[in-house]
């Protein structure tokens, strides 16, 4: 798909809103940025110590390992990301190949806004890759991740119903996030065939209905390993994540059917600004229903939030939404994090948690 | 019940509800020396809270405090900013109150104390009655969302205004369209009527109040410095709330006139004057040591704020909702850091300032983040650049010793 | 003609006496609970090994965060003006003054004749002071004085996660009971202590030559973790801990001559 002679470019991405389709229309790969397992520290020199721990901690990540992208692309998501993006400049090595206005809302105009605000993305990343977006290009692009779409889809569908263990299923989302589209889609046809060959030989049925506690995950990246390692151990089973790792990264089945870039773009713009709203996306109202909703759909008994520490929109929305949940009987722990471990402390509040949830059951 | 703060929340309470009771804080307020502009103001504010406290007739909107106040004017809509009113509640000793209830509220201790004291104001019924909410989402998150909050948990209806963070024509015609769709939503759930005559007439208001503020920043050139930075600590209060309704003319015109005679007499308010600095984002709304000492004791003037900075151009009133807009956008904590650098370095150089500060308020996530930045575009005009690390709600989380070394330290390095 | 510099720390008080461009003598006392006391103290043992009468003094620069109560001093000065003028004096071709004392720790830009261009000094925490190595020291048994021995007996450095000291002290008591040997441990915490100092020197920028000043100074195993933060060699003089109490004096001596003038 990339211009022949031309590596495609491996680009950085900081956000679930920018569209995947249009970087690789224009011959890069998008990757989603992980924050390592490095400490914030040598971030401090350029963001002060509490400036939510998840932006720091992507900005160390850069200082200290360098991931091997050639350019990012930034958003103006939030306040923490728009600074990022003012220090990345003045500290970090690699360039900025586009910034994306992303609107808070979702309505009419503010898709329109959207997509004229893709358009002028993609003629900076043209100037950048030398490829030039055709519709074409950018109907295949929608195509491949259309189809990455539905394989994940499936996927979770094994999950939800217990042949798929909730590690196993977070690895692949975040492969989804982190290859190339092309491997991931092999690595998941390959995960489903296997799945489907062992159910049918041992006659597995899900365990979806099983007795375990059923919990909901808010996080904003993505909850930390070592929390569902401990959750899961502890004989809970999460049921949803609502993070940019599940939740938050899927959007519908964007329509293939656009004639033209602009068609296509809105498409694009329509379906991620509709796409499960993050707590950016202002209308408390949206966002809550939104919750309270899939906390219905998939009968969960308590709610996990995993925040980073420092992160506003987020911990400010956490009042509302605990009062949201316990209106439905379901209680909500908050977890204020400073990096991807789980201290001791982290640890004991989330034992002593299940142990309430599971007394009051 | 017992507990005397509650005594003092219901006696509160009362006295804000009650016509009386306003008209109680102003005539105290009259009792009180009080320079011409501050009668103004005070005026402005009391009329305000009567208005969104006592009054059944108009609507009430809670906003962020960068909706431009034109709109309310114009509308005939009675504007409330919890902002604006946890820096009030604050300046009257009353922040520790806001902040203890805010906690209790679930709101986590490390967020801006400006929007846990508001919430916690609110959380104790301080706050008047609440018709719909709006706001911006530029320049702070979280005030955005406080607004919103608020609403939702009284059931009321949101607006959120999308700023782009860039300003060019299309993010005005996006911001544009957006004010047409908000005039419209308030007049179905708020049942006003719109009256394009009105709206133009606040843009006119508007703009006469800006020309007096104009004159007055021309005036605050003259060296000594005629007025004594500590004292313009509700600037942002006045430009955010006052244009668009006659008491902003009055104000800039007493505010003109006032610090004119101090020219003209050759009388500063501060006469201690060894160093000329610019002041960034916000100051202790709370009586604090802190100013006194760099002002009296070490003879630093804040010879401009930032927060005083007029930021917007000349609205016009054939296409009001389009200049509206483009003030939205333009305002100098949107887009990137760059142009408030750039903002500090014109006001530095016309204020002939030796160096600045800023006040970094804890929990200020967009101020606070864009220090390297700011540090690294003055030092590299030669501005040297003193951030003092407080809270301007908040006494207890400024520490006096602290600051007192670094503003010596600082000011050893200007003389 | 004799002046001296007094520097009241929160840990230590240093009082020095300077004839003209000649240390003639200087003295390091504990703080303890009254700074003037500790300025009295360390005045009278400098003048004593001085062989200089108090009388003799003929201006007395006060600086350091107890600098406001001695006052007897003709002058208070910030510790900033005063490390950057003490540093300049012993080595004039210093750009950059770490100094890390036992409550806070700074960062000084150095200019021509020793005027500070720019710094910055750690906030309310204690993580990146001398009092985390106390601390530290008091939950693994050793003499603060001997830490910098450990650390530089490490193969390798724990890993010490808490950027708070309090939680750190837990972390170390975990550590222990893990079974980590107290030399990991040690200079784990060494380098906890540099890469939080040099994220605060970033934030100044960092112009080699860098000098390393303050009691910290002294302990091997943060100077070398200080080094590899900053990817500069350190200049750490003779006597880390006296630079503020001569750059007071230079800045006595420097007032001295513009009065004669």
């Amino acid at each position: 798909m990339s211009t022949p002679g031309l590596e495609e470019a491996i680009v950085g991405l900081f956000s679930a809103f920018v569209p995947r389709e249009l970087l690789f229309a224009l011959g890069c790969t998008p990757v989603r940025i992980f924050p390592t397992a490095v400490k914030p520290t040598a971030a401090e020199a350029y963001l002060p110590r509490n400036f939510c721990a998840l932006t720091r901690n992507l900005l160390a990540s850069f200082l200290e390992e360098k991931p091997p992208v050639q350019a990012v692309i930034f958003t103006d998501e939030d306040d923490s990301l728009r600074r990022l993006q003012d220090v990345w400049a003045e500290c970090v090595p690699v360039p900025i190949w586009g910034s994306l206005e992303v609107p808070r809302t979702d309505d009419g105009i503010a898709i329109r806004y959207f997509a004229a605000r893709l358009a002028g993305l993609a003629r900076q990343l043209e100037r950048h890759t030398g490829t030039t977006l055709t519709a074409r290009r950018l109907r295949s692009a929608i195509a491949l991740y259309n189809h990455q779409r539905r394989l994940l889809t499936a996927l979770k569908a094994r999950w939800l119903d217990g042949t798929l263990p909730t590690p196993s299923y977070r690895r692949l989302c975040r492969l989804a996030l982190t290859e190339h589209p092309q491997r991931v889609h092999e690595a998941l046809q390959n995960q489903i065939d296997a799945l489907s060959t062992s159910a049918e030989a041992l006659g597995l049925t899900g365990e979806a209905n099983g007795s375990g506690m059923r919990l909901l995950l808010i996080a904003e990246l993505a909850a930390p390993a070592a929390l569902v390692r401990q959750l899961e151990s502890a004989g809970a089973r999460v049921v949803a994540e609502v993070s940019d790792l599940d939740e938050l990264s899927m959007t519908q089945i964007i329509a293939e059917t656009g004639e033209t870039i602009d068609d296509l773009l809105m498409a694009l713009a329509e379906a991620y600004l509709g796409k499960s709203p993050a707590p950016r996306m202002r209308v408390p109202s949206r966002r809550l229903e939104y919750l309270t909703q899939l906390a219905r759909e998939r009968t969960v008994d308590a709610v996990i939030c995993a925040y980073s520490k420092f992160c506003d929109l987020p911990l400010a929305e956490y009042p509302l939404l605990k009062a949201a949940m316990e209106r439905l009987g379901i209680p909500v722990l908050l977890l204020e994090l400073e990096d991807e471990t789980l201290s001791g402390q982290h640890r004991t509040r989330v034992e002593a948690f299940l142990e309430t949830v599971r007394a009051h059951g | 019940m017992d507990d005397p703060r509650d005594l003092r929340i219901r006696l509160l309470r009362g006295l804000l509800r009650s016509p009386l009771g306003l008209r109680l804080v102003r005539a105290l307020l009259a009792g009180r020396p009080q320079k011409p502009h501050h009668y103004v103001s005070a005026d402005f504010f009391l009329e305000m809270a009567r208005g969104a406290y006592a009054s059944r007739t108009r609507p009430v909107v809670w906003s962020n405090i960068f909706v431009p106040s034109e709109l309310f004017w114009g509308l005939g809509i009675v504007p409330f900013f919890p902002e604006t009113w946890a820096g009030l509640a604050a300046s009257i000793g009353l922040s520790a109150l806001g902040v203890s209830q805010s906690a209790a509220s679930g709101y986590p201790v490390d967020l801006c104390t400006v929007h846990r004291s508001a919430a916690g104001l609110y959380a104790s019924q301080l706050f008047p009655r609440v018709d719909a909410g709006v706001a911006t989402s530029h320049a702070c998150d979280l005030a955005g969302q406080m607004v919103g909050n608020f609403a939702y948990a009284k059931g009321k209806p949101f607006f959120l205004l999308d700023v782009p963070q860039s300003d060019d024509e299309a993010a005005v015609d996006y911001l544009a369209a957006q004010l047409e769709q908000l005039i419209e939503h308030w007049c179905e759930t708020l049942g006003i009527a719109f009256d394009p005559d009105r709206l133009r007439e606040a843009i006119r208001l508007s703009n006469q109040a800006r020309a007096l503020a104009l004159e007055v920043a021309a005036l605050r050139e003259a060296e000594p410095a005629p007025l004594r930075g500590s004292g313009m600590r509700d600037q942002l209060a006045m430009l955010t709330a006052m244009f668009g309704h006659p008491s902003g003319i009055r104000y800039y015109q007493a505010l003109r006139d006032y610090t004119a005679q101090r020219v003209a007499d050759g009388r500063p308010e501060q006469a201690n004057q060894r160093v000329r600095v610019y002041w960034m984002h916000l100051m202790p709304y709370f009586e604090s040591a802190l100013l006194s000492i760099l002002e009296d004791e070490l003879g630093s003037v804040i010879a401009w704020e930032e927060i005083s900075t007029l930021w917007w151009d000349e609205l016009d009133e054939r296409a009001p909702l389009r200049s509206l807009a483009r003030k939205i956008v333009s305002l100098f904590f949107n887009g990137p850091i760059q142009r408030r650098a750039e903002m500090a370095l014109r006001l530095i150089r016309r204020y002939h300032c030796q160096g600045a500060i800023h006040f970094s308020h804890w929990g200020c996530r967009q101020s606070a983040g864009a220090l390297y930045v700011l540090r690294a575009h003055l030092r590299r005009e030669g501005v040297p650049l003193l951030i003092l690390d407080g809270d301007c709600i908040d006494p207890s989380n400024l520490q006096l010793g602290p600051l007192r070394t670094r503003i010596e330290a600082f000011m050893e390095m200007l003389s | 003609m004799y002046v001296a510099g007094i520097d009241i720390g929160s840990t230590s008080g240093e009082a020095l006496i300077l004839e003209a461009e000649r240390i003639v003598g200087w003295s390091i006392v504990d703080t303890g609970y009254s700074s003037r006391r500790a300025a009295e103290e360390a005045l009278k043992i400098a003048l004593q090994r001085s062989g200089v009468a108090r009388e003799q003094l003929r201006r007395i620069v006060a600086t350091g965060y107890g600098r406001v109560s001695v006052d007897f001093a003709d002058q208070q000065v910030t510790e900033i003006s005063c490390y950057a003028r003490g540093a300049h004096f012993l080595y004039p071709q210093v750009q950059t003054v770490i100094d890390i004392g036992g409550q806070d720790s700074k960062v000084v830009a150095v200019g021509a004749g020793g005027r500070p261009l720019d710094f910055a000094m750690n906030d309310k925490c204690a993580a990146g002071t001398g009092r985390f190595l106390e601390v530290i020291a008091r939950v693994l048994q050793l003499e603060l004085a001997e830490m910098g021995d450990w650390a530089l007996r490490a193969k390798r450095a724990a890993e010490i996660s808490s950027t708070c000291t309090v939680f750190a002290e837990s972390e170390v008591v975990t550590l222990v009971a893990d079974g980590v040997t107290r030399e990991e441990i040690v200079a784990g915490i060494c380098r906890s202590i540099a890469r939080r100092v040099a994220a605060m020197a970033a934030r100044v920028g960092v112009e080699p030559p860098v000098m390393f000043a303050g009691g910290v100074a002294r302990n091997r195993g943060v100077v070398r973790a200080l080094e590899e933060a900053l990817g500069h060699p350190l200049i750490v003089p003779e006597e880390p801990q006296i630079v503020g109490a001569l750059g007071a004096a230079l800045i006595a001596r420097d007032g001295m001559n513009e009065g004669i003038r």
